[in-house]
């Protein structure tokens, strides 16, 4: 539609927006980052919405922490899980335009936790391993799915916790101050009183892994099984007894309860969510899998000890 | 792209080489995208930036959520050239509507705030009119005038936009943007006499 009679040409050529015109005109610098992004979007990978924001944001080093269970710091990463890790870690990339150089370990500064599951489970891999490792990841992928629908969201929500709580029983092993993370999941899940029960509680898990259960079992008492967890986790005493067995029981907790997958996944999460832990504690032997994970750093330590 | 749409120094075969791209881009070729992208974002930027000019709104960060949208959104998109420039400020148009209305639910942070925390402010916007004092003082003479007229102006001089595209964009007849441009013409010129620049 040429419309000569048009008068916008001729006021807009005005030498008064000739400069506006200019300025119009000056091409923006191509920022390569942008456009790459885009094109990812383009190709139908996800992209952060602000992702402007966040390339703008001078960042050194990109710390990603992601919850997972504790053998998975063993580099027994499920295969699924592994691929969702390295989806987010190549996500996040994207989106600040920065390499992630290292994966840590290391949760909420507590960067002793890592390795004293890590250990353990790497060293006892070679034995374990055959039997161990495939049913926990199995189990592992399972337990998402295959435990009961109740727990399972609780599952993702207490991943988190797991950590802590594995760092609980690591914790007393080195020091006997609990780091405040620590004391706070401890406190949340615990009653005040197990604290003082630990010279008992822990002599009845020495005797035998599955003896403790019982004991928390009947009215599901959780504030009394957690406390056996701690108590099993702090205690040296037991450790003598256990350390031979349970450390590799830790390892491989499915293992020795035996057998179904359902409980595998258990020995993963079990040592964290305390919530899950104490609804299933009730039901089911959860000694020879719960505090199997939680016990071998602490085990490691107290045999060092 | 026609009455003066010319969208800056185009190739005379402007016209093939963005049907081409856009029929690629929608096909799922990067190469297309990549060619819409370069063609129209600086326009776009400058468009946003104009607009966005005092708004303490990042512009950049619109421009990015325009063409998020785009790349997301033009494998369904219809249509061809001019329509695909309408549709891209179409879309502009909303990411600053949804810019401002974030903006004026946030709580606006403190000087102590901005200090403390690098927090993207009108200066981004106002760092690209840095160093042309007439630009700016057009731009803001442009934002004085009532809103249909100021957009059009802008739509029409800095994102050099046809008659038929702009009026696709503001959903107005041609005829109504042609007015609605010269009478913004008029009083634009008005004001910048009566600043005497």
């Amino acid at each position: 539609m040429n419309n000569p009679i048009d008068p916008f040409d001729e006021l807009a050529n005005d030498e008064l927006f000739q400069e506006l015109r200019a300025f119009a005109a000056t091409p923006v610098p191509e920022d390569a980052q942008v456009l790459a992004h885009l094109v990812q979007e383009f190709r139908g990978v996800k992209a952060l919405p602000s992702h402007r924001w966040l390339k703008r944001l001078v960042i050194p080093t990109v710390t990603i922490v992601i919850a997972v269970p504790s053998l998975a710091y063993a580099g027994l990463l499920p295969e699924r899980v592994s691929t969702d890790i390295k989806q987010i870690v190549h996500t996040v990339s994207t989106a600040v335009s920065k390499p992630i150089v290292a994966i840590s370990n290391t949760i909420s500064g507590n960067s002793n936790e890592p390795k004293l599951n890590s250990t353990p489970l790497t060293s006892a891999s070679p034995d374990a391993s055959p039997s161990l490792v495939p049913p926990t990841l199995s189990s592992d992928e399972n337990s998402s799915d295959g435990t009961s629908s109740g727990s399972e969201g609780e599952t993702q929500n207490n991943q988190s916790e797991d950590q802590q709580i594995s760092v609980v029983a690591n914790t007393p092993a080195n020091s006997p101050t609990p780091p405040p993370s620590a004391s706070r999941s401890s406190s949340a899940t615990h009653t005040p009183t197990s604290a003082p029960s630990h010279s008992e509680t822990p002599h009845k898990v020495s005797e035998s892994s599955k003896s403790p259960i019982a004991i928390p079992s009947p009215n599901g008492s959780r504030s009394d099984s957690e406390a056996d967890d701690e108590n099993e986790n702090r205690s040296p005493a037991p450790q003598v007894s256990r350390s031979s067995q349970e450390s590799e029981e830790s390892h491989r907790s499915p293992s020795p309860s035996s057998s179904t997958q359902s409980r595998t996944p258990r020995p993963i999460s079990s040592p964290s969510s305390s919530s899950r832990e104490r609804e299933s504690e009730g039901t089911r032997t959860r000694s020879s899998a719960t505090p199997t994970s939680i016990a071998s750093p602490s085990a490691t330590q107290h045999e060092d000890d | 792209m026609s009455d003066s749409g010319t969208n800056g120094s185009l190739p005379d075969n402007a016209e093939e080489v963005l049907s081409a791209a856009l029929k690629s881009a929608r096909n799922g070729n990067e190469n297309g995208f990549t060619t819409l992208w370069r063609f129209h974002n600086s326009r776009l930027t400058r468009f946003v930036q104009s607009k966005l000019y005092g708004s303490a709104i990042d512009a950049d960060e619109v421009v990015s959520e325009t063409w998020l949208n785009v790349a997301r959104d033009i494998h369904s998109f219809k249509g061809g050239p001019t329509e695909f420039a309408a549709w891209l400020y179409t879309i502009a148009r909303n990411r600053i509507i949804d810019a401002v209305r974030i903006r004026d639910r946030q709580v606006r942070p403190t000087a102590e705030l901005e200090e403390a925390f690098w927090i993207p402010s009108p200066s981004t916007v106002e760092k690209e009119f840095e160093g042309s004092e007439s630009v700016k003082r057009i731009v803001e003479a442009i934002q004085k005038l009532p809103p249909a007229q100021a957009e059009i102006l802008l739509l029409r001089i800095v994102s050099d936009l046809s008659v038929e595209e702009t009026a696709k964009i503001v959903k107005k007849s041609s005829n109504s943007v042609r007015v609605l441009a010269h009478r913004g013409l008029t009083s634009l010129k008005e004001i910048l006499g009566g600043e005497q620049i």
